[in-house]
């Protein structure tokens, strides 16, 4: 059946994320009308999408960004590059989380020192990438989690067709991917890639409340909240990756304390920042506009 | 040294000053020297020949402990007890998921920027990477592997878990690519400062990574002269630290005498007892074959046609026989002896 699909799947041309270039930062002010799309968080989003958009919600969260929350259905296909979240800005997008981070940062008064960076970017690329591989394998390289879990979420808001037809073409995608960069080859192999890595971010944060100082978050803690997050919540019946997480409990504490800082109800500040929109039908945007420097 | 017994590394054959070219490969031969592990270093051309076909591989004394890919043979010299000095002495929690991290981010962001320089600059591939591997290699690596190895680099390049990427779009490819690799070589250059090594004076397995993934940047004469601006490579101001760093490690750990390297310029199999058995006697196993089958095909053919009946056969020659003695009764002569059926 894949290989039957294969010819059909979509090929995209790769544009520039929306990102300005701004030599004189901190001075410029956050746009007032902001959209955060991503899909319907409960019931049609995946393992490494949740991840992303939590991560970048906290990270606007932890920033005290305005925002709305637009849960729709058809987010995937408004992004150029098919990266997920996409944040709207008066007339263009940006996709992806590097890039609403880079745009983000230029809008920010608190900036990290270079030295804090440096410090950070190797752990942010490491969950970036080994993570983020071993939640792709596990959620749609297992048959059973494809089967039982993916699948029927990815393609839940199609009729019947389509709902079997696109999540085996996006699945074709991520093997494709995943066979090329990635030496994963079982669910032991991710069990044991993802082990490393939560040792090795445990160690970071030690018991300190957040990896780079006491008080100050930044995008390492928003990143890091989200893929575990995602991974606590997800009910992937293959893998036993929760029981993964469980062993290192300040991480399971990191999350928690992060959950009630930023996304707790009660705080009074945030519930007239961020009201939620909850789109169900696929509806018709504006024409994307894409500032690129090319 | 006699008494203990010797690993043995293969890899890809090296160049410009460096052992080995590719970047995993120098990760193994590197960390062999950091670790000083009783390793003979074996380089060679025809990774097809590997056994997961793939370089570099290890393979033990005992022929079962086969080790493909830099991260297991690390894995498993670790095991077996060799390990770097800073590793091995002291090491902290804190350090040691630095360099987890660490290893993890000059990998992924460097590995492009190497790819893209060696396979898919068409001017480089053409003038440099194209005959240096016809220099060496056989016949089906100069005109097959060489291009499909080109081919699954640049498909690499081009996917990304989200989407598939359209192949005239290298020009955005190469920009995003480098632009990372800056920023690597940016942090990596903060981390190391003026220290000796990494974690200060004394080596450690991270130092292996970084090394492999920089001394082909540094050393090789990349033909891009877009991506050399852009890196800083032709001023060398920005990362002087990061490329003494590079030549202190060349010159203490590779070029002494501690390493055994041994190109081969044929390309030698390596394989265990049965199949060296096989492969030694391959030409009269394939005539074997050929000639079983050619006969089990003409049997096939011809034994529809002959109709042989073996009991009237055999009736018949015995009653020829019995009439040979009749004939002989009847003539009044001694009857034949009979002849054995």
């Amino acid at each position: 059946m894949e290989y039957i699909l294969k010819p059909f799947l979509f090929s995209s041309d790769l544009l520039e994320e929306a990102v300005e270039v701004v030599i004189d930062s901190g001075e410029i002010p956050w746009p007032q009308d902001v959209t955060l799309c991503v899909p319907p968080l409960s019931t049609q989003v995946t393992l490494h999408e949740q991840a992303e958009c939590l991560a970048t919600q906290a990270f606007l969260r932890m920033h005290g960004l305005r925002f709305t929350l637009d849960e729709r259905p058809n987010a995937e296909f408004m992004s150029l590059t098919s990266k997920l979240p996409l944040l709207k800005v008066d007339d263009h997008f940006v996709a992806g989380f590097d890039a609403i981070v880079a745009y983000a940062r230029l809008r920010i008064r608190k900036q990290l020192t270079d030295e804090q960076e440096s410090a950070i970017r190797p752990y942010v690329e490491m969950v970036q990438v080994t993570v983020k591989n071993a939640e792709l394998y596990a959620a749609w390289f297992d048959d059973t989690n494809f089967k039982e879990v993916t699948s029927p979420r990815y393609g839940s808001p199609y009729t019947f067709p389509l709902n079997k037809i696109l999540p085996l073409l996006k699945r074709v995608q991520i093997k494709t991917y995943l066979g090329q960069n990635s030496p994963l080859a079982s669910l032991d192999d991710v069990r044991e890639s993802l082990q490393c890595d939560l040792k090795a971010l445990s160690e970071r944060l030690g018991p300190r409340p957040y990896f780079l100082d006491d008080v100050n978050t930044n995008e390492l803690d928003a990143l890091v909240f989200g893929h575990l997050t995602a991974i606590l919540t997800s009910k992937l019946p293959n893998g036993n990756l929760v029981e993964q997480i469980h062993r290192h409990q300040n991480l399971v504490t990191f999350c928690q304390r992060v959950d009630r800082m930023f996304f707790a109800k009660e705080v009074g500040l945030n519930n007239d920042l961020y009201n939620t929109t909850v789109v169900t039908g696929v509806r018709r945007l504006p024409q994307m506009i894409i500032k690129s420097d090319a | 040294m006699s008494s203990v017994e010797r690993f043995q590394l293969v890899g890809w054959k090296g160049g410009w000053t460096l052992p080995s070219v590719d970047p995993e490969c120098l990760r193994a031969i590197v960390f062999v020297a950091l670790s000083k592990s009783p390793v003979d270093v074996m380089l060679n051309t025809s990774p097809w020949n590997a056994p997961e076909s793939v370089y570099p591989f290890l393979c033990g004394p005992s022929p079962k402990s086969i080790k493909s890919g830099a991260e297991n043979i690390i894995k498993y010299l670790k095991t077996q007890g060799f390990e770097c000095c800073h590793d091995s002495t002291h090491i902290t929690p804190y350090e040691e998921a630095d360099a987890y991290a660490l290893e993890s981010y000059t990998k992924s962001s460097l590995a492009a920027l190497l790819d893209y320089l060696w396979w898919a600059d068409e001017d480089f591939f053409r003038r440099v990477s194209q005959p240096w591997y016809a220099k060496d290699s056989t016949l089906f690596g100069k005109f097959v592997w060489v291009h499909y190895q080109r081919r699954r680099v640049m498909a690499r390049l081009f996917t990304t878990p989200d989407t598939q990427l359209s192949v005239d779009k290298m020009e955005i490819i190469r920009r995003k690519i480098v632009q990372k690799a800056k920023q690597c070589l940016e942090d990596l250059s903060v981390k190391l400062s003026d220290k000796t090594f990494i974690f200060g004076l004394q080596p450690s397995a991270l130092d292996a990574t970084i090394f492999s993934y920089l001394a082909p940047l540094f050393y090789i004469p990349w033909k891009n002269k877009d991506v050399r601006q852009e890196l800083f490579m032709d001023s060398l101001d920005k990362f002087k630290n990061l490329k003494s760093y590079v030549d202190r490690i060349r010159k203490r750990y590779l070029d002494g005498t501690n390493l055994s390297v041994q190109t081969v310029r044929r390309p030698v199999r390596w394989y265990d007892p049965i199949v060296n058995r096989i492969q030694k006697h391959r030409d009269t196993l394939i005539f074997i074959a050929f000639a079983g089958a050619v006969n089990l095909y003409l049997l096939r053919r011809t034994i529809g046609r002959l109709r042989f009946n073996w009991p009237a056969f055999n009736n018949h020659s015995r009653q020829r026989s019995q009439e040979y003695i009749e004939m002989a009764k009847n003539l009044g002569l001694d009857p034949p002896s009979t002849p054995n059926l």
